[in-house]
């Protein structure tokens, strides 16, 4: 064929062309959500960036206060604190410590 | 957050409001099609609101309610092909009809800005003959979308870009190299950094299609039009396939000339010292080998030096210059940056006696950076682990090394065969793992280069 656009022609021309975007797969359903944070192991994560060092350690404060009977395991336990660790280790650091839930953050 | 969900252990991920369809571009491209984030003010997490306490308060409710009340919309599973499969235009002649497409495309978000050429059945079957793999076989699912690159779909956008057939073996390995998980791709996308991808490619393919690895080869060349014609289509498969627009899932506040076209350019192997191998080699391919080796760069910082009048103190600026303070130097797990190093300035600093592992050493012992508080804070907080120690003592004397070993500057040789001038290019977010792919073949390779121009004159 030719490998060129190609000149203007005379008259009307139809171009068809290919929807750019590509299949999708969808398919992972979410995990079961838990009746009460109270008696549950939550974790949180800090990938590293945007105030996590602050923002968690309040956030632990908030969460004890309104769930008394919960554990709040803090990021410095869970995991180390890198996006790297976190990309490589976030599911199976959650199992291994008996984790009913998690926190991570934060994203800016 | 995925691999959480995945453990069956439910999560919520708290963004800033910047971030929000960054991250549901990461879930969907896990396959989930839908998971629950709290969003925050980003002005909150970027200390432009200095208290975020009643930011947090506020924030509680929803992060309670993405860990126990909050439910998928969706539970629907399977491939999803893109909708319409083709689109049709028209105009007064083809030109018309181009302007047309390209309207429309930009109303998307689909492309670069600039014009697209028209991915049409006859030229993306064209680009198919660059290649034997099946058209419907998957290479990669693109993040942060998860769009799927099959050869068919990397053909389309590679005729928007403007490619040929003999281009698609390496690009096919570009896609391949960069969705390894090491590569941290979706980082690298999404990231606010201005981080891009950026291709060296070893050997005889780089000539036998027209890879520049002399002068100018970061820059545009009508000689040499395969390296930025496979860097756009590089470009064009995130921003279609990978859903990367930017401002909405790519938040790169900055970016940079790069992105238009990446950075693809083929290492200069006849030139460079027969003491150095190539970088193809030095990751355990046989020397001949068509590689692929792909990294993300955060810019391109060209670097004057004169080794013929001076060779320790030509290395010595380049060690100052790689020393600036660059806080995603700590975010890199493999490589800080790769240096560019012209083949002249090469076989000089090679008959000097410095090999590429006494130029790493070097470079890891004398580039050093002085950090504002913030930055070294930032930096410190990564170590406080089994380097800890060391930490501690570099801060008293404020000057870090970029890199924790030698191993992580890399060397490359090419550029215009002159003495004067070097390249550095930091690295991004993401475009670890010192990612190396071979570059397939098809059956048919002699014949399709055979049918391929040659622009670029022999030197």
């Amino acid at each position: 064929m030719s490998t060129a656009v190609g000149p203007a022609e005379a008259g009307p021309v139809t171009l068809e062309v290919f929807n750019p975007v590509g299949a999708t797969e969808v398919g992972t359903i979410p995990a079961p959500r838990l009746d009460t944070l109270n008696g549950k192991r939550i974790g949180l994560m800090w990938q590293g960036h945007y105030r996590g060092d602050e923002t968690f350690p309040y956030l632990q404060e908030l969460l004890q206060k309104r769930f008394p009977g919960a554990t709040i395991v803090p990021y410095q336990q869970v995991i180390e604190p890198t996006q790297a660790a976190i990309i490589a280790g976030a599911g199976k650091a959650a199992k291994a410590q008996g984790l009913d839930a998690v926190i991570l953050g934060n994203g800016g | 957050m995925v691999l959480i969900e995945k453990e069956g252990i439910p999560a919520v991920c708290i963004v800033g409001s910047l971030l929000q369809r960054v991250a549901a571009n990461v879930y969907r491209g896990a396959k989930f099609a839908d998971l629950p984030l709290a969003v925050v003010p980003q002005d909150a997490l970027t200390r432009a609101i200095a208290d975020y306490r009643p930011v947090f308060e506020q924030s509680l409710d929803s992060i309670v309610f993405g860990l126990t009340a909050w439910r998928p919309q969706s539970q629907a599973t399977g491939i999803s092909p893109a909708t319409p499969a083709t689109f049709v235009y028209q105009g007064q002649d083809y030109a018309d009809a181009m302007q047309q497409m390209n309207e429309a495309f930009l109303t998307n978000r689909w492309g670069d800005g600039l014009p697209l050429l028209p991915a049409t059945k006859e030229r993306v079957r064209w680009l198919l003959t660059g290649t034997d793999r099946a058209p419907d076989e998957m290479v990669a699912k693109v993040p942060p979308r998860g769009g799927i690159a099959t050869p068919a779909a990397i053909a389309i956008v590679a005729a928007m870009a403007g490619c040929r057939p003999e281009y698609m073996p390496v690009l096919i390995a570009i896609v391949e190299a960069m969705a390894d998980p090491r590569f941290q791709l979706a980082e690298s996308s999404g990231t606010t950094h201005a981080s891009t991808p950026t291709v060296v490619i070893n050997g005889p393919i780089a000539k036998q299609i027209g890879i520049n690895s002399s002068y100018g080869m970061l820059g545009p060349s009508a000689e040499y039009p395969a390296g930025a014609s496979i860097g756009r289509a590089i470009r064009l498969l995130l921003t279609t396939l990978g859903g990367v627009i930017p401002g909405v899932t790519s938040v790169s506040v900055m970016a940079q000339p790069g992105r238009y076209t990446g950075l693809v350019f083929a290492e200069a192997e006849d030139l460079m010292p027969a003491t150095w191998e190539p970088l193809s080699v030095e990751r355990g391919f046989a020397r001949g080998a068509n590689t692929v080796s792909v990294f993300t760069v955060g810019g391109s910082i060209n670097i004057v030096g004169h080794p013929d009048d001076h060779v320790a103190g030509t290395i010595l600026s380049l060690s100052k210059v790689m020393g600036m303070p660059y806080e995603n130097y700590w975010n890199a797990a493999d490589e800080v940056g790769w240096l560019i190093v012209s083949p002249w300035a090469a076989r000089t600093f090679a008959e000097a006696g410095w090999t590429k592992e006494r130029l790493r050493r070097f470079f890891f012992e004398h580039a050093t950076a002085q950090y504002t508080k913030s930055g070294f804070l930032e930096a410190g907080h990564r170590y406080r682990g089994e380097w800890a120690a060391w930490f501690e003592a570099a801060a008293a004397e404020a000057a870090l090394p970029i890199a924790l070993d030698p191993d992580k500057f890399t060397i490359v040789v090419a550029g215009g065969d002159h003495p004067r001038h070097s390249a550095w290019l930091p690295v991004g977010v993401g475009g670890q793992g010192k990612v190396t792919r071979e570059i397939r073949l098809p059956a048919n390779w002699d014949e399709v280069l055979r049918a391929a121009p040659k622009f670029w004159s022999e030197r």
